[in-house]
């Protein structure tokens, strides 16, 4: 299992390399850049020029990937041991400017619209807010969407049924765009319950990621209304999936094996049934887990909470090359783990699945 | 010895979106103790149906007992309350299914999948139960039974799972083991294999046992009598040896004569097939239901359904559903002429 888990990490690697590398050169090929204007005004071209060159800007494409990932002094040797490549004197012209460490010694580069702050910077802020959000919804997705689908496959087609499929797609077809702004008129304008907005934790967090108030009604009253509406969505297509799932195994003839043997209906469902209707629930998870830490855009907004989802947006438009590449990178490396733990997960729940 | 089962005017309909199957036409027939009855039919029959339904085993909705009464030691199954036939599936009576690949939970331990039983008919506790588990294994012959118990069903071959099945059947010493075509998913190796065992385990074990299966000579080396089913019909029963030597329904005849025999005379001609196709089970049949495919029928077969009424001049315990005198018929056109005719 460990040997599988080291493998699976390091294939992943150049998976995540060239999608690395597609959002760099996609974002590049986007006309307009990042010092065109400074807010309204647009800048003199000496000072463009000068900030694109301290930015490597002016480099080769290929140069500038090589400065992102390995860093400026690793690029600047590659360039004085194999100086007949092309585009190797601009980048010893300005390589002393040593701005990127690279990837590969952790750093994410330069934010370029946010002047003296770096990429780790931005993430070591926001990353840890969203990722707490997002996992709150996850679990409140999980908490409400199996019960409801288990208990709508038990009780198929009688009214607790229609009623739980009715609240699921009324849950899936609100935008969080509505339901927020519902929400707090609803619960703090209205009945004053929970906050308005802004998020509870504030760094330094453990580990990086857990908020050190976790047990505080400080915390919880600003959670749990943007991470309700985040996960509505999710909870109502997790019970859908549940639901079908279950009621399909309960066709399968070991259901009927296990009911031959005369037990009770509550343990052919729990014993039987459940961990075998659970394995495509579990798939639909791991990609859910990092859509909700990651994609989680208009409830920060709804909300004020300052989390990572903004930059996905926000630094396309300003052209932030770095940011943009650095947060997709994230999402990339996310999604490999999460993938990487719902595999694992398989193979606990279905013994027939080994890895070696 | 004394009668054990007892079935009565036993009727099962589905309810489905393209209409109602009639999937048991009022069927009744008795079971002794220690009997070994072969229930022989096509896919459709019936056969497979009657049998879940005595243990309310088919889905209801669409399933629904219609009507009739399954005398177990003098009680009806059928008026139970769920708690109490819980308490006789697995316990009294047992069943074993057709396909050993998907009967067995993918993701239980075999040890778990006979335990729970054991636990619940018997009140066992964990390491009496996995004891039991592990002789019973053994008794059914897994070897290294003991150690397999913790191996899921995907770490063993299809006649080993059945074994498996056999081996979860027969662990809380029921009085009657239905076996729904327990051998038709396995080669024939296996399934001779499979027979011998069951053949063993019921002489030590003395359970009465309902065998479903549409293999005829499988019933002819395992049962005490055999019951022919059409349509949702007890066409034809009685003791093996007078079905097959003294065949008085011409579906009967039909299933024999279709049969590839190892004595018959050389240079002999091919197989009989019965013509036409089997019955449309949505439409409840006047009349005899085989009477379409019948050569032999009689117009009075067309209008009235025929009672399962002991034969004239045989077997005491033979009974046949028919109009016509078959032996007579017969007599006069031989069944393969009369199927060319």
């Amino acid at each position: 299992m460990f040997v599988y888990i080291i493998r699976r990490l390091l294939s992943s690697i150049p998976v995540i390399l060239l999608l690395t590398f597609v959002i760099f050169a996609l974002m590049r090929a986007i006309p307009g850049g990042p010092f065109d204007f400074a807010g309204d005004k647009s800048l003199p071209k000496a000072v463009t020029a000068n900030l694109e060159r301290r930015h490597h800007l002016d480099w080769p494409l290929g140069w500038q990937f090589s400065s992102y990932v390995l860093g400026d002094d690793i690029t600047a040797g590659i360039c004085t041991g194999l100086a007949f490549l092309p585009g190797c004197d601009a980048v010893q012209a300005t390589a002393d400017a040593g701005i990127s460490q690279g990837l590969i010694r952790g750093d994410l580069g330069m934010a370029m619209k946010q002047r003296g702050r770096t990429v780790n910077d931005l993430v070591a802020e926001s990353l840890p807010i969203s990722f707490q959000l997002g996992m709150i919804a996850l679990a409140l997705a999980i908490v409400i969407g199996i019960p409801a689908g288990i208990l709508s496959a038990l009780r198929q087609n009688t009214w607790l049924d229609y009623s739980s499929s009715f609240v699921a797609v009324l849950g899936l077809s609100i935008p969080n765009l509505v339901l927020g702004p519902l929400l707090i008129w609803l619960f703090p304008l209205t009945l004053g319950w929970f906050q308005v907005a802004t998020w509870g934790a504030k760094p330094p967090f453990i580990l990086g990621l857990f908020p050190t108030n976790f047990f505080t009604w400080e915390f919880w009253s600003h959670a749990i209304l943007p991470a309700f509406t985040l996960g509505t969505a999710f909870s109502a297509s997790i019970a859908r999936l549940t639901r079908a799932s279950l009621l399909q195994v309960i066709r399968e003839d070991y259901i009927r094996t296990a009911r031959s043997k005369g037990l009770r209906e509550r343990s052919v469902m729990l014993v039987h049934a459940l961990k075998n209707s659970l394995i495509p629930v579990i798939t639909v998870l791991g990609p859910l887990l990092v859509i909700l830490v990651t994609g989680t855009f208009v409830v920060e907004q709804i909300f004020g909470i300052p989390g990572m989802g903004k930059y996905f947006v926000t630094s396309i438009s300003s052209r932030d090359y770095p940011v943009i590449t650095s947060v997709s990178l994230i999402f990339a490396v996310l999604l490999v783990l999460a993938n990487l733990v719902v595999d694992i997960v398989y193979a606990w729940l279905d013994p027939r699945i080994q890895y070696s | 010895m004394g009668v054990l089962l007892e079935v009565k005017d036993l009727a099962v309909r589905f309810y489905t979106q393209d209409g109602v199957v009639h999937a048991v036409n009022g069927i009744s027939y008795t079971l002794n103790e220690g009997e070994t009855l072969g229930v022989v039919g096509e896919s459709g029959s019936g056969k497979s149906v009657h049998a879940l339904s005595m243990l309310k085993l088919i889905p209801i909705p669409p399933g629904k007992i219609e009507s009739g009464q399954v005398l177990f030691e003098g009680q009806d199954l059928l008026k139970m309350s769920d708690e109490e036939i819980r308490q006789i599936r697995g316990g009294k009576i047992a069943m074993v299914f057709q396909d050993p690949m998907t009967s067995l939970n993918p993701v239980l331990t075999i040890g778990k999948q006979i335990t729970e039983a054991l636990q619940l008919h018997l009140g066992m506790n964990d390491k009496q139960a996995k004891n039991r588990a592990g002789e019973l294994l053994d008794m059914v012959g897994i070897p290294d039974a003991h150690r397999r118990l913790g191996d899921y069903p995907h770490q063993f071959s299809g006649g080993m799972r059945q074994r498996v099945m056999i081996a979860m059947g027969l662990s809380c010493n029921p009085q009657l083991l239905i076996a729904d075509e327990p051998t038709t998913a396995l080669d024939v190796t296996i399934q001779a294999q499979i027979i011998e065992l069951v053949k063993k385990l019921k002489d030590e074990l003395g359970m009465a046992m309902i065998w479903i299966t549409h293999d005829l000579g499988v019933v002819a080396g395992l049962a005490d009598t055999i019951q022919v089913m059409y349509a949702g019909r007890i066409m034809e029963r009685g003791p093996v040896r007078a079905v097959f030597k003294d065949t008085r329904n011409a579906y009967t005849l039909g299933l024999l004569k279709s049969l590839p025999r190892l004595d018959i005379k050389k240079g002999a001609t091919r197989l009989v097939q019965i013509s036409g196709s089997p019955p449309d089970m949505h439409t409840d049949p006047v009349g005899d239901p085989f009477a379409p495919r019948n050569p032999y029928a009689t117009p009075r077969c067309w209008e009235e359904t025929p009672p399962l009424r002991p034969v004239e001049d045989g077997d005491p315990d033979h009974y046949v559903a028919a109009w016509y005198d078959l032996r007579q018929a017969v007599k006069e056109k031989p069944y393969e002429e009369a199927m060319q005719g």
